[in-house]
């Protein structure tokens, strides 16, 4: 868990035990979840309902990804909801006029998505706005920008080969689903094994420290933005695709619940400590519990109610467990 | 330095603007700041919540009969917000306009700025939702009970009076969900033979919707007969999760959006209630001008606007109006909504 000391210290049984506690209690929780909703509902444990929970799961996946890299440098990014608004609008507009272009699709919600996130970045890295402000800024005009594309309206009508990109199947599961599996995967990796990792982890850890460490601060946290900018803009067009329409109201609040995930699988919001394994797992959880209450007949709105208790819960847990550990 | 100009400037203006609407607005109270203002150009503000489909769908056709009438026509979005909808009514009275149409966020939160709008004189409309207050000038209010009743019926119609459905609702509390239900609810409860699975909100969103009907698919399996959603979004959601689940469910929605009139088209819809915002606004704005002049006043300014029922026999005709030439209609709109003010068939879109 703790990768700032992880790769300097020797890991002391404190340190294990509340490893052990942190993750274990929250995949013990995930587990106890799963079990619950199977006894429930027959249906819950059919390939089609996993089906359904990884496909909502995905886009909620990719942004959480980008906002696991930012919180672990000490920030935040709210504008990723809003991002996946514009990405979805540009995307649909240029794939309207311009039918022959619809290989570009994911291509354009991509650059939508790293402009975006670039500004957000340079804003960041070169210390003129703290993050809440500049993503927030970014937030509100990215919406703003998705209305001024579509001219207020949303943008239907589109190809039916748009709704491809989404829709169909690579070994029984769709691209979606595959790119939220690679990047986990991939991310994962960068961030346990390669310097740039290392670093992100290094600027959230201590800034100070890092900077007389020799690194370079600026550029980790403009890219750490860029990505999320990037990842945020891919999601728009897969679930402007999945919907075959550019929405103006794509996307709304999704920083809020990709937010929930990171930190429901106890990354800190400091700054330094989380993982994308522990992202994966909040998510995942966030997603049965919404499908699972779903299946049960659970109305939206105390499925709200629960997914507060949970943020609750796993923070107190890991605030609990740090306590342990530092005494 | 130059700063400092310019907002002292925008402050002297609009100290300026504010002590002469405050005259105009005591001195003045029958009318707006244009003693028989009837040649001078009209100014009404309208505020209105951008984000839903069925207002931008109907924007061109507002602007248009603005247009084609010369009237100056301020929008404001409130957001969803409805303290911030609050505010641009209290901007609206300062700044002197001739009218205002609201289209409300929720129908019991203005009655204050409902109530000032009337001392200062300024005709206040409520356009497409309801808004309960006694000194609104007027309105136009679609029959949302009775559109949540015609899909409700035609669902259970269409499945032959008995089976399952499950309903997707607009947000709770919104008043188009409260009303949609509430004629669902109606019709329901008069045919006992209809179970209902489930029935939860996906906040009139299409993404949100195919996430929900994909989790239903799943609890409840080959029982569901029918899709029952209260607006058009949300039933193409519903359908995107039906045809990856490779099933087949008729849907019935409200709204006549552009996909959802394809949608009938094809067949995967069994209908929708069109809610034409190319027909509806406009007429709103007439009706703000007839009442501004004196023209229409009392009971006879609250008009209920009956929505059409569109099935697959007629779905014709509106995908020309709203989608293939819409151009074309938008520039008879004027005329018809003016026949149509006049005739009381508010709905009618032929030329």
């Amino acid at each position: 868990m703790n990768a700032v000391n992880a790769p300097f210290d020797t890991p002391t049984t404190a340190t294990r035990v509340r490893d052990f506690v942190i993750r274990r209690a929250m995949v013990l929780m995930m587990l106890i979840v799963i079990a619950a909703f199977a006894f429930a509902n027959d249906n819950f444990f059919t390939t089609g309902n996993l089906q359904a929970v990884l496909i909502a799961a995905a886009p909620f996946a990719l942004i959480a990804i980008g906002q696991t890299l930012v919180i672990l440098t000490g920030g935040i990014d709210l504008s990723v909801g809003s991002i996946i608004a514009l990405s979805s609008m540009v995307t649909a507009f240029v794939v309207k006029g311009n039918p022959e272009l619809l290989w570009l699709a994911p291509l354009i919600g991509i650059v939508v998505g790293l402009v975006a996130g670039s500004i957000s970045g340079l804003l960041v890295a070169r210390d003129l706005v703290p993050p809440f402000i500049a993503t927030l800024a970014i937030m509100t005009a990215a919406s703003g920008m998705a209305y001024v594309v579509g001219n207020g309206s949303p943008i239907s009508g589109l190809p039916a080969e748009y709704g491809l990109i989404a829709n169909f199947t690579v070994l029984g599961l769709r691209p979606p689903v595959w790119l939220m599996i690679i990047g986990l995967v991939a991310f994962s990796i960068v961030m346990a094994r390669t310097t740039f990792g290392l670093r992100v982890y290094a600027v959230g850890g201590n800034p100070q420290a890092s900077r007389i460490a020799g690194v370079r601060n600026a550029p980790i946290l403009y890219s750490v933005y860029a990505l999320s900018g990037m990842l945020a803009g891919l999601s728009g067009v897969l679930l402007s695709s999945r919907v075959v329409s550019g929405l103006p109201n794509l996307g709304q609040g999704y920083e809020l619940d990709a937010i929930a995930a990171v930190v429901i699988g106890g990354a800190s919001l400091f700054g330094g400590r989380g993982t994308m394994w522990g992202t994966a797992l909040g998510l995942l959880l966030i997603q049965t519990l919404n499908n699972g209450l779903d299946l049960l007949g659970v109305p939206a709105y105390w499925q709200s109610v629960i997914k507060g208790a949970l943020i609750v819960f796993a923070v107190s847990l890991d605030v609990w467990a740090s306590r342990r550990t530092s005494r | 330095m130059a700063k400092k100009t310019w907002l002292s400037t925008l402050a002297v203006g609009a100290a300026l603007a504010l002590s002469l609407t405050a005259c105009s607005g005591t001195a003045d109270p029958g009318n707006s700041n244009e003693p028989g203002g009837g040649d001078e150009k009209l100014t009404i503000g309208l505020t209105v919540n951008d984000t839903t489909s069925f207002v931008n769908e109907g924007k061109d056709a507002l602007q248009a009969y603005a247009d084609a009438h010369d009237i100056d026509l301020i929008i404001n979005d409130p957001k969803g917000d409805v303290t911030t909808q609050a505010s641009q009514i209290e901007q609206f009275i300062r700044q002197g306009v001739d009218g205002i149409m609201v289209i409300a966020v929720q129908p019991d939160a203005l009655n204050q700025q409902v109530a000032d709008a009337k001392e200062a004189g300024i005709p206040l409309l409520n356009i497409n939702s309801a808004l309960n207050s006694p000194d609104t000038a007027g309105s136009v209010e679609p029959d949302d009970v009775e559109a949540g009743a015609a899909i409700a019926q035609a669902m259970i119609d269409h499945i032959g009076g008995s089976g399952n459905v499950v309903i997707l609702e607009g947000p709770f509390g919104n008043s188009g969900q409260v009303l949609r239900k509430e004629g669902i609810d109606r019709v329901l409860a008069e045919n006992p033979d209809i179970t209902v699975l489930a029935s939860d909100t996906a906040n009139w969103a299409r993404d949100e919707a195919a996430n929900k009907m994909a989790n239903w698919l799943t609890a409840h399996g080959d029982k569901i007969d029918g899709v029952i959603a209260e607006n058009d979004d949300m039933g193409l959601g519903a359908l995107q999760a039906i045809r990856e689940a490779g099933k087949s469910i008729p849907v019935v929605g409200i709204d006549g959006l552009q996909d959802g009139l394809r949608a009938i088209e094809s067949g995967e819809f069994i209908g929708t209630v069109l809610q034409n915002g190319s027909i509806e606004l406009p007429l709103g704005l007439a009706l703000t001008v007839a009442v501004i002049n004196g023209e229409i006043t009392g009971d006879a300014a609250h008009i209920a606007f009956k929505m059409p029922y569109v099935t697959q026999d007629d779905v014709a005709l509106y995908i020309d109006h709203l989608v293939e030439n819409k151009p074309a209609f938008i520039e008879k709109v004027p005329a018809i909504v003016d026949r149509n003010l006049k005739s009381g068939d508010y709905s009618n879109e032929s030329e």
